[in-house]
């Protein structure tokens, strides 16, 4: 065991957390390294001084202040809401302001009109003779040019 | 691991009774400062009551406890550190406590001068009594990290303290 190993078993071994393998190779090094019997020695120390900082007590006035704002906190999601110490989990938030922000766009936009770009194969009967009325067919074609031509002949 | 805990059933009252005075005085050592530490605890237990309140299970309250009080000190300390100077933390540290003893004096001064995981884990340790695997589920690491930890906090503790010794301080490891 090198000294760096025996100095970290020395804090576990303040800390009562040695396995019964450790112990006996910790004793061994220390039997034999002044310096690190020395080190122990200063850690022991140091574990007197710290125990010697005694604990606190929550003083009177926290504890009455802790109770009256637990107290004071309103039940149910909506009250809580309401007072903001409620908070919407964070996905919900974010959820909710894509949609926010996607009907405002659509809204400003307005109404859109669907664009009709081929010949219409399937839809509502209402709504398809008005549609067919636009397409041209052949014989149209062909009249509309006699027409032209007879005028310009003219 | 530590085993499966019984789940707690008491009322918040009960619990804040029990539970009060081992959460402040870590959060005190952690803190340093009696107006913060009343401040984040009081943050602690609101907590707990708005996670009772919505039902919501905690497998063992102190371990919960302890926990979300680390998580707010050193959300605390994240936003003073680069507000106030050091040398005005320890100035606090010492209102706080009313030092007359010099060997006391200095090794708060010391242990408010560690770094985060090694102040937590000695705190844990020392003042909490809380075993390496206990230590470990708080801070969210391993074991063998906790010994790690203890060992590095106890040898910064250490040089901090002898510091303090060749500067005149009556102080001596």
């Amino acid at each position: 065991m090198n000294c760096e190993h025996c100095r970290q078993l020395i804090s576990v071994a303040v800390d009562q957390e040695l396995t019964e393998g450790e112990r006996g190779s910790l004793d061994e090094h220390l039997a034999q390294c002044s310096e690190c019997a020395q080190y122990a020695e200063q850690i022991r120390e140091l574990e007197r001084l710290t125990a010697e900082w005694e604990a606190s007590v929550m003083p009177f006035d926290v504890e009455q202040a802790v109770l009256s704002r637990a107290r004071a906190k309103p039940h149910g999601w909506l009250p809580r809401l309401w007072s903001g110490s409620y908070r919407i989990p964070r996905p919900v938030a974010w959820a909710a302001a894509v949609l926010l922000l996607v009907l405002t766009v659509d809204a400003v936009r307005g109404p859109s009109i669907p664009e009709q770009t081929g010949p219409v194969n399937s839809g509502p009967a209402l709504i398809r003779p008005a549609v067919q009325k636009i397409v041209l067919t052949e014989s149209d074609v062909v009249s509309t040019y006699t027409t032209q031509a007879v005028s310009k002949d003219l | 691991m530590t085993p499966a805990r019984k789940t707690d059933s008491h009322s918040f009252t009960q619990l804040f009774h029990l539970h009060k005075n081992h959460t402040y005085d870590f959060v005190l050592k952690m803190l340093g400062d009696k107006d913060a530490a009343a401040d984040v605890v009081q943050d602690v237990f609101v907590k707990l009551h708005e996670h009772m309140d919505r039902n919501l299970p905690i497998e063992d309250t102190k371990f919960w406890l302890f926990i979300v009080a680390r998580n707010l000190c050193l959300n605390y300390l994240r936003r003073h550190r680069k507000q106030q100077p050091l040398d005005s933390v320890i100035d606090s540290l010492e209102h706080s406590y009313n030092a007359v003893d010099s060997r006391l004096s200095a090794l708060r001064q010391a242990v408010g001068r560690l770094d985060s995981p090694y102040k937590e884990g000695l705190i844990l340790k020392v003042y909490q009594g809380f075993t390496y695997a206990e230590i470990a589920e708080i801070l969210g690491t391993t074991v063998p990290a906790v010994r790690a930890i203890l060992f590095k906090a106890r040898n910064q503790l250490r040089d901090e303290l002898n510091r303090t010794q060749a500067k005149g301080d009556s102080y001596e490891l």
